[in-house]
C-alpha cells in the first residue's frame, strides 16, 4: 500500500510500485481528468504537478513520488477560476479539449515559474501536442493569463 | 697456408654470433610503456560516443539516439542546463530507465554537461584540453574527473535501456571499470592530451 497526497488529500492506493502515476490516478482514484496521449512522455496530455513542477505522469512510477504533492487538474483551483482556466475559457482555448488539461497544467506550470513568458519561454516549455492545432490561441491565452497573475 | 683447427674455427663462429648479438640489441631499444597522451587514446572512443556526446553539446539543446539527431520535441537546454523553465529534463527523465515508456533515467537529476564542457565537433585532442581545464571543466581536478566518470549520470551509459521503438541503446566500447581503470591511468601518468 503506498499513500500519496493529491490535490491536498491523503489516499492509500494498492497498486504495484511501478504503476505509472497516469493509472494510479485514473483507475484508482477516479480523477480522469489527467489523460492518456502516448504513454512515452511525448505529448505532454498527462502533465500533472509534483510539489508545483510539471512531470509527465505516463511514465512517473507510484514509487517515485514518495512524499511530494501531486496537483492534477482537478485541483488547480476549487472552481475553475485560475487565471489559465479563466483566459482559456474567455480564448476559447480548445477545440475537441483532449489535450486541453495536459496543455493547462503546463501553462500554469510555466506561468509560476517566469511570471512574463516570451514566445520562446512558451515554446520552450508548453511542448504538448494538439492534434487540433489550438497552438496558437494557446499561446494567445498563456499571454492573457500572465497579464492577470 | 696453414691448416685452421675445426675446432677453434667453432669457438670462434659462436663468439661472433654472441657479438652480433650484443651489438644488434644496443641499436634496437626496449618496448616502452605508452605515453600518458597515448593513454588518453583508451579513454577517447568512451568519450565520443553518443551516451556522452548526446549530454556533452555545445548547442542549446540535447541530442539522442545512436544517430545524435537533435532531441525532439524543442527540447531545451535552460540556463542551467537541467531544460527550459517549466520542461526540466526531470519532467520527463526519471530515476530509472522507464521500460513501458522508453525514456532513460538515472538515480541523479537527468541534465546536460555545462555549455563550457562542449565536446561536439572537437577533435581527440581538443577534448582532452577541455577536460584538464580547470576552467572549463568546473574547476576539477584529476580525481575529481575521476569521481564524476563515477556518477550515476555516467553510469548509465553503461545500462541505457531500451528505445521507445524497443531496441536497446548502445554502450561505449570499453567496459566502465575498464574505462575508470584507463583514466585513472592517464591521470596517475600526467594526463597529457595527444
Amino acid at each position: 500500500m503506498t499513500t500519496i497526497t493529491v490535490n491536498g488529500n491523503r489516499h492509500d492506493v494498492d497498486a504495484a510500485s511501478d504503476t505509472p502515476l497516469l493509472w494510479v490516478l485514473r483507475d484508482h482514484l477516479g480523477l480522469t481528468g489527467t489523460k492518456f496521449g502516448c504513454g512515452a512522455a511525448l505529448c505532454g496530455a498527462c502533465t500533472v504537478h509534483l510539489d508545483g513542477e510539471p512531470v509527465r505522469s505516463c511514465s512517473l512510477p507510484l514509487d517515485a513520488v514518495g512524499s511530494r504533492r501531486i496537483t492534477t487538474i482537478e485541483g488547480l483551483s476549487a472552481d475553475r477560476t485560475h487565471p489559465v482556466q479563466t483566459a482559456w475559457i474567455e480564448e476559447q482555448v480548445p477545440q475537441c479539449g483532449y489535450c486541453q488539461p495536459g496543455m493547462i497544467m503546463a501553462a500554469a506550470a510555466l506561468l509560476a515559474e517566469v511570471k512574463r513568458p516570451s514566445d520562446a519561454d512558451i515554446d520552450s516549455a508548453v511542448t504538448n501536442i494538439c492534434r487540433c492545432g489550438t497552438y496558437a490561441r494557446v499561446r494567445k491565452a498563456i499571454h492573457a493569463a500572465a497579464e492577470r497573475m | 697456408m696453414p691448416r685452421i683447427s675445426w675446432k677453434r674455427g667453432f669457438v670462434a663462429a659462436v663468439a661472433l654470433s654472441v657479438l652480433a648479438a650484443i651489438a644488434a640489441r644496443a641499436q634496437t631499444p626496449p618496448a616502452k610503456p605508452p605515453s600518458d597522451a597515448a593513454l588518453f587514446l583508451r579513454i577517447a572512443p568512451v568519450l565520443q560516443h553518443p551516451r556522452c556526446m548526446n549530454c556533452h553539446t555545445r548547442a542549446d539543446y540535447p541530442r539522442q539516439g545512436d544517430d545524435q539527431h537533435r532531441h525532439i520535441m524543442n527540447i531545451r537546454r535552460g540556463s542551467d542546463g537541467h531544460g527550459a523553465a517549466a520542461m526540466r529534463c526531470m519532467t520527463c527523465h526519471g530515476r530509472s530507465n522507464n521500460g513501458a515508456s522508453g525514456v532513460p533515467g538515472a538515480d541523479e537529476d537527468w541534465h546536460l554537461a555545462p555549455l563550457s564542457m562542449g565536446w561536439e565537433g572537437l577533435g581527440v585532442g581538443d577534448i582532452c584540453r577541455n577536460l584538464t581545464d580547470p576552467t572549463k571543466n568546473g574547476g576539477r581536478t584529476g580525481r575529481q574527473i575521476v569521481d564524476h566518470l563515477q556518477t550515476q549520470l555516467v553510469r548509465w551509459a553503461w545500462s541505457p535501456g531500451q528505445t521507445p521503438q524497443g531496441p536497446l541503446r548502445t554502450s561505449p566500447p570499453l567496459s566502465h571499470t575498464d574505462f575508470v581503470a584507463a583514466a585513472q591511468a592517464w591521470i596517475a601518468a600526467g594526463a597529457s592530451c595527444p
